[in-house]
Order: structure tokens, then C-alpha cells, then sequence
């Protein structure tokens, strides 16, 4: 008999601008101590018996920096491996891992601080080419700025529609515990903050922060007996976009289309719009939240604004985006996926208190990597 | 006959150069200070099974339960392994040189089972064994930071040499 | 619990690993070893359905560089990961597309791993590996005497006539090894008159900064039997890593990383005596001293009868037990990549692909390890045939649709066949029943279905 892949526990520290008062052990050992007392689960034998990390060398200032996490996943005289990309990326490979038999209960730690580093420009400038990109001085700021820029014109975007999915998730990560920034601002607030990188203004890019997240990834029977009401993994996709900027149409995300139809093939899903209950997306900057509605296929080429214009993804909407704040509230760049699965869970499970979508049965999570978003990565939960 | 002209062989150089900030936590934050403050290395010990840890950790990899206690190590203790390194090598701190040729020794203090690696003041082969035992050489009031390098290194103490 | 279904690779492919390539840049270098397993495997671009990149960023100061080395290894438009876990993330790239494609997510999955050492500097690099707190200031690279010191207090000056020995040996094997970096003639006079790193390390004992990458294809049964390539399967791996902070003396004695991946893997497969049961072993040898220390851990043998083993060159090519044929880590390192040459070594040994550096004689079985972290061990085991591969008849519809489910284990293979025919069949006509058929596939299933693995 086939069996499902589940997840079983989830933890996510307060994102905070700085957490100078821990080093990444501390941290992580918050939401792993968390998932493990949820699920009574230590390392070893019929324990958890694998675990995936995700980190960067970059962030952490630190050749191989899962070294310094093995402590906590039970990797002294066991496994563990690395996914150094958006975390969302971990909790995919992680299923694939209990898929092969390979394991039945995988604990998924990420950690990163974007306070450590002068800048965390400095470091997304890094993963540009040094013959080419890098001279021109792109990072992932401006790179954001330069595809904002070309969305913006192709569709003619409205900036108050921009600055209204910023306050829909300022707006909700308002009543998230977990968020960042909880303080709701209004369209006004949006398009008078301060122009950081022209159309960026400071509203509409996600804050510096840190954090971590953990998540408990098993066998069907195993996510049976250790909790009442397991999250199951109906698909995931992910896709490689083109790497140099020139080579892509920028107001289209190509790979996020593709990694979604991969998603929605796994998980039988024909009419995404239709079929689920709220998306969680990886958005950092305002147009973000927009580009990637078209790309998941909930609406057409540049009609995103209009849709969220219209309240259609508000907490109480038909599709509401973003119910925990989103990445705009605050999540440190490797995590911005994993913590939308983390939410997706909560959201399922019942558990999100006050910014829970009622009666939610399906819930997507969408991750991104590379330079405006370059890779996606998109995954579908359900508590059915 | 014309030669060819050979292709020219670009090479861009670039320094990659990031400052960073370390948090030092609770765990390490203390460690740190008792070095700083008092002269004293400390370590934290699992609930457990008793082990000492140097560094100290948050939690015991071998229990995997959060390690609260602390106990004080004496700044001496016995070499239980040592390198004497001959060739120069970058600092990833400071972006100089290291100075060739140093002993590193990882020194099994007294009071407990764990190591702490730190430099000798000994670089002649002929003088360094396992089993010697050295003895912390604190750097003076005032310029000590909070760093493991507020010892300035471990010297040999003679007395194991003839062995 | 038993793997979900059984893999095979496809395709292997290395660059010309060298210690200057200023002909090529990253994402040339990591193509050349893409389209040398391409063309290895006769396949193309479009047959592969995942890549999954490897490597240490710091090295060459790139972030996220499998971003920018999807130019060199195709992955537009397709799927991917990038894994990596310092030395062993050769090997680790290897065990996760062996897991990517068992899952039954991805049917072709290619593993690449790279480093352009020269970009860099290797031993700082390294040096960052260690504790900004703690370690940082002391550590040099992977620079350390002290395994050779052991080896020498116990046995004197035969030991390091050993780890000479060995490193000869290396450089004979790798002279036969047109792929490999370091292709030296030399003695062990030459070894021992070497430069002095840390008592008693030599420079000629210590690995290379290496350019290069590996590429190497893995894919599921019933696509690979459609491929033209020799098939060789995946048995088994396991990885075991290790705290974070290092043991370096002390009461509280640790065993080797090695010694008990090893020993775990060995009684998982049914492995009873490595050295009989093993036709060949590619281990991950960063240093002559640690590869002389290090094939007790994996062989289960004592120093001494390594020792003499190594004396009566024992581990030759055309010895008892070869090692590295290939000629090593310690004469080719792209770091990124070298514990998945190790894989893809070995697997052209089982293939009878490896040309001059061939181990003669018949053999089903070959193993390969990766190295690195805080002493970390990846062990892989590769086989010629594998029971369970024999089974799969016919295709897996769809495989792409297929949700995200894990079969579990039947208790005994032949019976739980038995029982579950008759619900899979039912399962399959409906299946095509709401789909509109792209592929022909309304098909009961016919045959026996996928059997597990192992016991």
C-alpha cells in the first residue's frame, strides 16, 4: 500500500531584526528543543533518523556551515545534509528522502541571520559573476528593482496596487505573533516611505532579519502515531530560470510557471484558483507578490493587481495570500520559503490563531532563489 | 606563413571582503567573559552523561538534551595531541599571514574531560610530547577582549620533558 | 524499511582535472564534465529531468553558484538542488540523487560536482571552517600531523616508509589515469626529502588544489533499460557525520566516523568479510597518512596488518585488494567533486570502463567514500547486478504524476506480490479512466510488481 509523506511538528522563532543576543546554535536549538517536545521524538533508531539543514556558507561566514548544527539534528554518528537554498527546498528534498525509503521521520532545520554580515547586499552581490554581472554591480536588491521596473512598465501597474498587497500583508502579520513587523501601515505610508532602489521604496522590500525554522517530515504511519493531525505533501515542483538577467523576460517567471505545473501535476491539481484555500508566497518585495500570482497560474499576465486590489486575497478574500504577513513581515532570505510551509502547516492544522483562514483543507507554499527569483520551488499540503 | 595569434588569457582579481559581526550568545557569550573577566576558562557539562565541553555548546551531541550546568577547569593540563605547522597560510580573520613555523595543542584540562586547542610556545620538535603538561599564559589587565586569544598561548612546563 | 525502488547509473563523466585551467571559466569547466557523462551515457540534455549541484562556495567566493553554473550544466528549465556538506558533498550529491530518484520524483537525475580551487585560496577557505570563536585563529586548513604522529610513536620510522609507500603508489596508479591532476614519477626518497607541512605531513603526502568537475547520472530501472550505457545500481549508502568540535585526545575515546559508517553499512547489505566481498574500493584519501590509517576503519583491520599489507603493495591494482586506482584524492582534488569522482570511479571499474587504470578479474562489487567536515564519512556501495532491478519489466506510467508516496516494505517480497496485484490493477484503470490519455497507459499492470530491494 503507498504511503503519504506528512509533516508532523513545526516551530518558528520571532523573526527579528537582529538576534545579537544568540549565535545560530541557540537559535536553531529553539524550533529543533520545539518540534521535539511537540513530538516526543529524539535522534536514532526508530527516532528521527535523518536530517536535512539549510544554511549558507555566505550568511554564516563559515566553510560548511552545517558543521556547526550537527549538535542539534542528531548527526554526531548520524546523518545529515545540507540544501543550501531556500529552505522550502529542504523540506522537498527531505519528502524525497522519506519517498525512497531511505528514511521515515527527517527533522528540516534552517537557520540564517542577515545581521551578521555589514550587509546582506554585500553577500547577494557575491552570487553574481565575477566577469561579467558583478562588475556592473548587480545584487539581489537591485536586481529586484530592475524586474520590478520592467513589470511595472509591461503592465502598467499601479503603484497603490503595489502598496495595497503591502498593506494586506502588513495588515495580517499584524495579528501573526511570529511576524516582524506588526505594526499595519497604509497605502499612503507605502508610496510616501523612503526610494531605496528606484521603484523599490522601503515599505515594499522585506526587512533585515533573522531566525529559524523546523519542521518534522514522516512516513505516513509514523506521521499517525506521532500526532493527531498530520500535514500531507500532495506535491512540490521546483524549476531553473535563465541565469543571466538579459536572457529572461522579467516580467514573466518563467520557472516559477513551470515549478508550479510540476506542483500541481503531483498533486492533481487542475484549477489552483479553485481547489486552494490560501497560498503562502515568498514575496520580498511589493511587485513580487503580483509576478508570482500570474506565474502560479491563479490569474493572467498583469492582472494580479486588480485581483488583489479587489480584497480577493485578503485574510477573509476567496484566496487569501499571505495570512501570516509573508516574507514582507520579515524572514531572513534563506527561510522565506520554509517559513511558508511552516505557516501552510499551522494553517492546516487549525493552528493559526488569528490570522487563520477558516476552514482551510489546501495550502501552497512557494520558495525562491537566485537573482529575481531565478529558481522556484512550490509545494502543496493538505490536511485531508 | 602568418603566425596565429594565440588567444589572450583573461584573469579578472577580486578580493572578496565581507566584515561580519559574531554573536557570542549566552553559551559562549559566558565562557568568553570568564576569560575576560576573571582569568578563568570554564566549561559547560551535560546533565547526562557528565561530559565537559570546550568549547561549551548549548546542547550535548551524544544525549541530545540542553546543557545547563557549568563547572570551572584549571587553566592547566596534559597535551594530548599537537601540530607544528611549517607553512604559511592566509588568516581568514585578518587577511594576513600567519607566522611559520607554531604548535597548535589541543591541552586536556584538569578538572574535566575536554580539550581546548590553543598555541605552544614551544616549536622545536625535540621539546614537545604527548602527555607534557603546559599551563595557560593569561595576556594582562587591560588587554584582555573576550576572545579565546586573551590567553596568548600554553607553556610547557619542563618538569615532563626527560620522560 | 527498504528503498522505494532501485537506481541505476547511467552515465559518467569527468573533466581533465588540473591545477591551472585559465582556458575556461566556472561554468565551462562544469560543462566540459556535463557533456563528457552526456556523452558517456548517449544521452542528451532533454533526458535529464534534475540536476543536483555541489560544491564549496567559499572557495571560489561565489554565492549560490548553482545559479550561474546553470549555464554549464543545463539545468534551464529543468529541476534542481544544490547540496553541499564540505568534503563529502561529492559523495552526498551522489546519495541524494540516488534518493531523488528511488523517491519517484524525478526518473533521470544528474549529480554534478565542481571546484575551481585556483579561484581561491584552498587552505584559508578551510580554515573557515572552523569556529569564528574558537578555532579560527589556530586551524590551518586541513593541515595536521597528528594521525601521522600517532602512526609513527606506535611504529617509528616503518610507518612513514608505509605512508610513502602508499603515496607511490597513488602517483603509479595515477599516471594511468588520463583524467587524473598529479600524474608523477615518483620514489619514496622523493616522498620522505619533501617539504615539511606539520610533523610528520609532507607537502608530497598532502592532496592538490585541483579544477574540475564530475558529472555523473543516475537513473530509475525501467528508464535506464531503454538506455544504451553499461548499467551499474546503487546498493546502498549511508552517511555519518560528527559533532561539531573535533576529538582531539582525551578520556572520552571516539571511534572514527569511518569505522562506523562502515561497520553499519556493512551489516545493513549482509557484508560479512569487506575484504573477500569487495572487488574494488575508491576510498577519499586527503592525505597518505590518513589513507594509511584510515583502511583499517573501512577493511576492519588492525595498523599491523595494514601495514604489512601496504609493505607487500597489497593494495595495488593488481593486488589482493585494490585501492584508488585511480590514483586518489591525493592526486586529484577538486574539492567540490572529489568525493563523486570517487563514485564515478568506481563505477567505471565495475563497468570495466577504467582503460589502463582497470583492476583485472571479476567483480560485483565496488565502494566508494567521501571525507570532510569535522570528520565526516560518506560510503556508497555500488553493485553489477541488483535482484531487485531484475524485476522491473515494465515502464512506470507517468512517472512525473505520480503523488508523493512511499511504498512500504512487504514482509516477505514474494508474498506481499502476491496479495497486492489484484488493488494495483484496479488502482490503474481508474487512473486512465479520468486522465485524457497523452501516453498509452490504461494498462493493468502485468508482471510482478517492483520488488524491494533487501530483506
Amino acid at each position: 500500500m503507498a504511503e503519504r509523506i506528512g509533516i508532523v511538528a513545526v516551530a518558528q522563532t520571532k523573526f527579528e531584526k537582529k538576534k545579537g543576543h544568540q549565535r545560530f546554535q541557540e537559535m536553531l536549538w529553539e524550533v529543533v528543543k520545539n518540534v521535539r517536545e511537540q513530538t516526543g521524538l529524539s535522534f536514532g533508531k526508530g527516532q528521527i533518523d535523518n536530517a536535512v539543514t539549510c544554511s549558507d556558507d555566505f550568511f554564516d561566514c563559515r566553510t560548511i556551515s552545517d558543521a556547526a548544527m550537527g549538535d542539534l539534528v542528531g548527526a554526531h554518528y548520524g546523518p545529515e545534509e545540507k540544501n543550501a537554498q531556500d529552505g522550502l527546498q529542504g523540506v522537498f528534498y527531505a519528502a524525497a528522502q522519506v519517498a525512497s525509503g531511505h528514511s521515515e521521520i527527517t527533522i528540516v532545520a534552517g537557520h540564517c541571520k542577515e545581521s551578521q554580515a555589514a550587509s546582506r547586499n554585500m553577500i547577494t552581490h557575491c552570487a553574481f559573476d565575477p566577469i561579467f554581472s558583478r562588475q556592473v554591480g548587480l545584487d539581489y536588491l537591485n536586481t529586484a528593482a530592475l524586474q520590478a521596473r520592467v513589470y511595472i512598465d509591461r503592465f502598467k501597474v499601479k503603484p497603490e496596487q503595489l502598496a495595497a498587497a503591502v498593506v494586506r500583508d502588513r495588515r495580517n502579520g499584524a495579528l501573526n505573533p511570529k511576524a516582524q513587523l506588526r505594526q499595519a501601515v497604509t497605502i499612503n505610508q507605502v508610496l510616501n516611505s523612503k526610494m531605496v532602489c528606484d521603484p523599490l521604496r522601503e515599505l515594499e522590500i522585506y526587512p533585515q532579519s533573522d531566525g529559524a525554522v523546523a519542521l518534522i517530515v514522516a512516513t505516513e504511519t509514523r506521521a499517525k502515531k506521532l500526532c493527531k493531525n498530520p500535514v500531507w505533501i500532495l506535491g512540490a515542483g521546483n524549476c531553473y530560470d535563465a541565469y543571466y538577467l538579459g536572457d529572461r523576460n522579467l516580467a514573466q517567471s518563467k520557472s516559477l510557471e513551470l515549478a508550479a505545473k510540476r506542483a500541481y501535476k503531483m498533486a492533481r491539481i487542475k484549477n489552483p484558483a479553485k481547489e486552494l484555500d490560501l497560498l503562502e508566497l515568498c514575496a520580498g518585495y511589493s511587485y513580487e507578490e503580483l509576478l508570482f500570482l500570474e506565474g502560479l497560474g491563479i490569474v493572467g499576465p498583469g492582472k494580479a493587481g486588480a485581483f488583489i486590489t479587489s480584497g480577493a486575497t485578503d485574510l477573509g478574500g476567496e484566496l487569501p495570500v499571505n495570512a501570516s504577513g509573508g516574507k514582507l513581515c520579515g524572514n531572513p532570505l534563506m527561510l522565506g520559503g520554509m517559513a511558508r510551509a511552516a505557516e501552510c502547516v499551522l494553517q492546516l492544522r487549525g493552528e493559526a490563531g488569528e490570522h487563520q483562514v477558516k476552514g482551510a483543507k489546501k495550502a501552497l507554499a512557494q520558495g525562491t532563489t537566485g537573482p529575481a527569483g531565478q529558481h522556484h520551488c512550490v509545494m502543496i499540503f493538505s490536511n485531508q | 606563413m602568418t603566425e596565429e595569434k594565440k588567444q589572450e588569457l583573461v584573469e579578472i582579481q577580486e578580493l572578496v571582503s565581507v566584515p561580519n559581526s559574531f554573536a557570542t550568545g549566552p553559551v559562549m557569550g559566558r565562557f568568553l567573559s570568564e576569560i575576560r573577566d576573571n582569568k578563568r576558562i570554564v566549561a559547560n557539562k551535560c546533565p547526562k552523561c557528565g561530559r565537559t565541553q570546550l568549547p561549551p555548546r548549548i546542547v550535548c551531541a551524544v544525549c541530545h538534551v540542553q546543557v545547563d550546568d557549568w563547572v570551572e577547569l584549571q587553566p592547566r593540563g596534559e597535551i594530548t595531541s599537537y601540530d607544528m605547522i611549517f607553512i604559511p597560510t592566509l588568516n581568514p580573520l585578518t587577511g594576513k599571514m600567519r607566522e611559520v613555523p607554531y604548535t597548535s595543542a589541543s591541552i586536556l584540562l584538569d578538572g574535566g574531560d575536554a580539550t581546548l586547542t590553543h598555541f605552544l610556545d614551544v616549536t622545536d620538535p625535540k621539546k614537545v610530547k604527548v602527555g607534557m603538561r603546559c599551563e595557560a599564559v593569561f595576556r594582562p589587565d587591560g588587554e584582555r577582549t573576550g576572545s579565546v586569544m586573551d590567553i596568548a598561548y600554553f607553556q610547557v612546563l619542563n618538569e615532563e620533558v626527560n620522560k | 524499511m527498504s528503498k522505494n525502488r532501485p537506481v541505476a547509473i547511467v552515465g559518467i563523466g569527468q573533466s581533465k582535472h588540473r591545477g591551472h585551467r585559465p582556458d575556461i571559466n566556472q561554468v565551462e569547466l562544469v560543462r566540459e564534465a556535463v557533456t563528457d557523462a552526456l556523452q558517456d551515457s548517449g544521452l542528451s540534455l532533454k533526458d535529464i529531468d534534475c540536476i543536483v549541484h555541489g560544491d564549496m562556495e567559499l572557495f571560489e567566493g561565489i554565492h549560490q553558484p548553482d545559479m550561474w553554473h546553470t549555464i554549464g550544466d543545463g539545468a534551464y528549465l529543468k529541476s534542481g538542488f544544490r547540496i553541499t556538506t564540505g568534503g563529502t558533498t561529492g559523495a552526498t550529491i551522489a546519495c541524494a540523487a540516488d534518493n531523488l530518484v528511488a523517491s519517484g520524483y524525478y526518473d533521470v537525475v544528474l549529480a554534478l560536482g565542481f571546484e575551481k580551487q585556483e579561484e581561491g585560496h584552498t587552505t584559508t577557505g578551510i580554515t573557515n571552517m572552523a569556529d569564528p570563536l574558537w578555532m579560527r585563529e589556530i586551524q590551518t586548513g586541513a593541515i595536521t600531523g597528528s594521525t601521522g604522529l600517532e602512526w609513527v610513536n606506535e611504529f617509528g620510522e616503518r610507518a612513514e616508509w608505509a605512508a610513502a609507500k602508499l603515496r607511490v603508489l597513488m602517483a603509479d596508479n595515477a599516471r594511468r589515469n588520463p583524467k587524473a591532476h598529479l600524474r608523477v614519477n615518483i620514489t619514496e626518497q622523493t616522498v620522505m626529502d619533501s617539504r615539511l607541512l606539520a610533523y610528520p605531513l609532507r607537502l608530497l603526502h598532502m592532496c592538490p588544489e585541483s579544477n574540475g568537475a564530475c558529472a555523473v547520472i543516475f537513473a530509475s530501472a525501467d528508464k535506464a533499460k531503454k538506455f544504451p550505457q553499461k548499467k551499474i545500481w546503487v546498493w546502498d549508502h549511508i552517511t555519518t557525520h560528527r559533532e561539531e568540535t573535533f576529538y582531539r585526545g582525551g578520556p572520552r575515546k571516539d571511534p572514527l566516523t569511518q569505522e562506523v559508517a562502515a561497520r553499519r553499512l556493512y551489516q545493513k547489505v549482509g557484508i560479512k568479510n569487506p575484504l573477500k566481498e569487495i572487488g574494488v574500493f575508491e576510498m577519499y584519501d586527503p592525505s597518505s597518512w590518513w589513507q594509511l590509517d584510515w583502511i583499517g576503519n573501512f577493511l576492519l583491520l588492525d595498523r599491523k596488518t595494514v601495514l604489512e599489507m601496504v609493505e607487500r603493495n597489497a593494495f595495488a591494482i593488481e593486488g589482493e585488494f585494490p585501492i584508488n586506482p585511480s590514483g586518489g584524492v591525493v592526486s586529484t582534488n577538486p574539492i567540490g567533486a572529489t568525493a563523486l569522482i570517487r563514485v564515478a570511479e568506481a563505477g567505471l571499474q565495475l563497468r570495466g570502463d577504467a582503460g589502463e587504470h582497470q583492476v583485472p578479474g571479476k567483480f560485483d562489487v565496488a565502494m566508494a567514500s567521501g571525507f570532510g567536515g569535522t570528520f565526516w564519512t560518506v560510503l556508497m556501495l555500488l553493485k553489477k547486478e541488483l535482484e531487485a532491478a531484475k524485476e522491473v519489466k515494465v515502464a512506470v506510467p507517468a512517472d512525473k504524476t505520480k503523488p508523493a508516496k512511499k511504498k512500504t516494505a512487504p514482509a516477505k517480497a514474494k508474498k506481499a506480490v502476491k496479495k497486492a496485484k489484484p488493488k494495483k490493477a484496479k488502482k490503474v484503470v481508474k487512473k486512465a479512466a479520468k486522465k485524457p490519455a497523452k501516453k498509452s497507459k490504461a494498462k493493468p499492470r502485468k508482471g510482478k510488481l517492483k520488488k524491494k530491494g533487501r530483506k
